[in-house]
């Protein structure tokens, strides 16, 4: 990555040119073709050590492209569509930086008693060469909030002058890994997930991928950009490593962060994008979060209804989702919520909504305690 | 850079700004016990820790101790950039394991598989709502590193940064941390792949 100072200008940092896999499309307009429709990606499957059936979310196998590991493949489906939306060849771009979003990254190395292959930074290294980029990317491993947080980095880089364009990536995959360990902590769902149901009992666990270009040069993107990146925040609960604050305040700074960094009023967001994993907790405190920012006038919806919990990609992929259906005038329902009446204050989306507004607020929480918001205008 | 405080911990020799706090030996949990003990401090939960997060809470305690001396807002305007190779390596492959053996696996072990629980510890126990980043590299030093310290510098209301490299896996353990004030320390140029000086 080439880092000669160059100053910062004032053209606004835009994001295009997104790649997708989710267990509901190849792509991000098949997905949210799916999505609009009101497809469930999350199927039952028999889980050894449980009783039940658990309901996970799965790519197609044959949206996953080029050779390599699974984890490989499904990462490079979402960035072959993100290089075939450019102008220009990511290889041969100046000053470019890529960021790597993932929880687990290639984990089944460990499943299959290579630990040392599973080292993110080796991952990662080896992947570079595997989808034929330029160096290594910048690897966020911050929990479930990794997506949200690679996009806010990528802005941040640009901003500050130290590179002109960045290719954010994230990915995440389910494995038993990370299934056998929500399953021990009795965090899933006996069904499908229901973020924001005042009966929701638990996650969905998904695998997905998703990819864009931030930059100031909308030249970059063949059919122009997606979105314009407002703002970002970040903040921490300082309170439990795998419980939910009960007062919200993590994700309040967050959101407060990314409102003072958009230079935009709290009633400028006309939409929620809130992480809403479908569990008791912390679905009640996005409620007290976004309560006290005064959200009530948002309608404020989960995707995770629909494809599960993608750990660190969600944030990402979610967000893309989230300002493609704003671009076709529409936010949609919060699958598997159809009555909300115990998180009063805030506007859940029961049904898709028809709409005008453009500026999205995306929310994402982690354990750990660490929160993040972006501010996008679709 | 010239950073306000700089510790390290590793086999043998644990230092602040050069000075010996502890030679902790052993295996990588009796060298561990050994530093907290040399430290006096006094926090219960840090025996429910994994290797990964007790050696990111131990290396960060005294540059932290150094920032609270000098009248540092640890809960409004401190961030945390860690840096790690293997993350949660240990705690993953003990996961693993006890899903192996049992066909289970352990809510106690699982909580620590993710590379920035170390860095939830350190926010809870000093405090710190400010913002915190995790990264996977390949060593201490780098030019992104670099920039990722520079951006969580320049946050609004973050006058103090504490960046870490922990870096723990089977008997092999090291790690570093620094401190960066309001006016002090983190360079602007556009070149630095140094976070933390070479020699104490």
């Amino acid at each position: 990555m080439e880092t000669a100072p160059r100053a910062p200008v004032n053209d606004p940092i835009v994001l295009g040119a997104p790649g997708c896999v989710t267990p509901l499309g190849a792509t991000l307009e098949d997905t949210f073709a799916a999505m609009h429709a009101g497809r469930c990606g999350l199927r039952p499957e028999p889980f050894p050590g449980s009783d039940a059936p658990v309901h996970v979310g799965r790519c197609d196998e044959t949206a996953l492209t080029g050779g390599g590991r699974r984890a490989q493949r499904l990462l490079g489906a979402a960035v072959r569509q993100t290089m075939s939306g450019l102008s220009r060849s990511l290889r041969t771009l100046p000053r470019t930086a890529w960021v790597l979003a993932t929880t687990k990254g290639d984990v089944r190395a460990l499943e299959e008693g290579r630990p040392e292959d599973a080292e993110l930074p080796l991952f990662a290294m080896r992947t570079g060469v595997a989808l034929g980029l330029p160096g290594t990317p910048i690897v966020v491993s911050n929990a479930c909030v990794s997506g949200t947080l690679a996009v806010h980095l990528a802005a941040g880089l640009i901003r500050s002058g130290d590179v002109d364009h960045v290719l954010v990536t994230g990915f995440d995959e389910a494995t038993d890994f990370v299934l056998s360990g929500f399953h021990c902590l009795h965090a899933i769902a006996h069904g499908p997930c229901r973020p924001f149901d005042d009966d929701r009992d638990g996650i969905s666990l998904g695998e997905a991928a998703a990819s864009v270009v931030l930059t100031r040069d909308p030249g970059l993107f063949r059919h122009g950009p997606l979105a314009t990146y407002l703002g970002g925040g970040m903040g921490n609960d300082a309170n439990h490593i795998s419980g939910p604050s009960r007062t919200g305040e993590g994700l309040v700074r967050a959101v407060q962060g990314a409102l003072n960094d958009a230079e935009l009023p709290v009633d400028a967001i006309t939409h929620v994008n809130a992480h809403g994993t479908g569990s008791v907790y912390n679905d009640g405190m996005e409620h007290i979060a976004f309560t006290r920012l005064g959200l009530g006038q948002a309608p404020v919806n989960s995707y995770k209804g629909y494809f599960g919990h993608t750990l660190g990609a969600a944030g990402l992929v979610e967000a893309l989702v989230a300002v493609h259906a704003l671009r076709q005038g529409v936010m949609l329902r919060s699958l598997g919520a159809t009555r909300s009446v115990t998180l009063p204050g805030i506007d859940v989306l029961l049904e898709h909504r028809h709409t005008q507004g453009r500026t999205l607020l995306k929310t994402s929480s982690g354990f750990g305690g660490c929160n993040a918001a972006l501010v996008l205008r679709a | 850079m010239t950073p306000i405080a700089h510790s390290r911990l590793s086999s043998g020799a644990f230092t602040l700004d050069g000075a010996l706090l502890a030679a902790p030996s052993g295996a990588p949990d009796e060298a561990l016990r050994a530093a907290y003990q040399a430290l006096a401090m006094d926090y219960p939960k840090f025996h429910k820790m994994d290797r990964a997060a007790k050696l990111a809470m131990l290396v960060a305690e005294p540059v932290l101790r150094v920032a609270r001396d000098r009248g540092a807002d640890l809960a409004e305007g401190t961030a945390v950039l860690a840096l790690s190779r293997s993350g949660s390596g240990s705690s993953d492959v003990e996961h693993w394991r006890v899903r192996q053996d049992t066909g289970l696996a352990s809510p106690a072990v699982f909580v620590y598989t993710l590379p920035n629980i170390g860095v939830g510890e350190l926010t809870i126990r000093h405090g710190i709502h400010g913002p915190s980043l995790c990264l996977m590299t390949d060593g201490p030093d780098s030019a992104e590193s670099v920039m990722a310290a520079r951006l969580l510098r320049k946050a609004p209301r973050v006058r103090w940064l504490v960046c870490l490299w922990s870096d723990i896996f089977a008997a092999h353990f090291e790690a570093q941390a620094v401190l960066f004030g309001p006016d002090e320390g983190l360079t602007n140029q556009a070149d630095a792949t140094t976070l933390f000086p070479s020699t104490p």
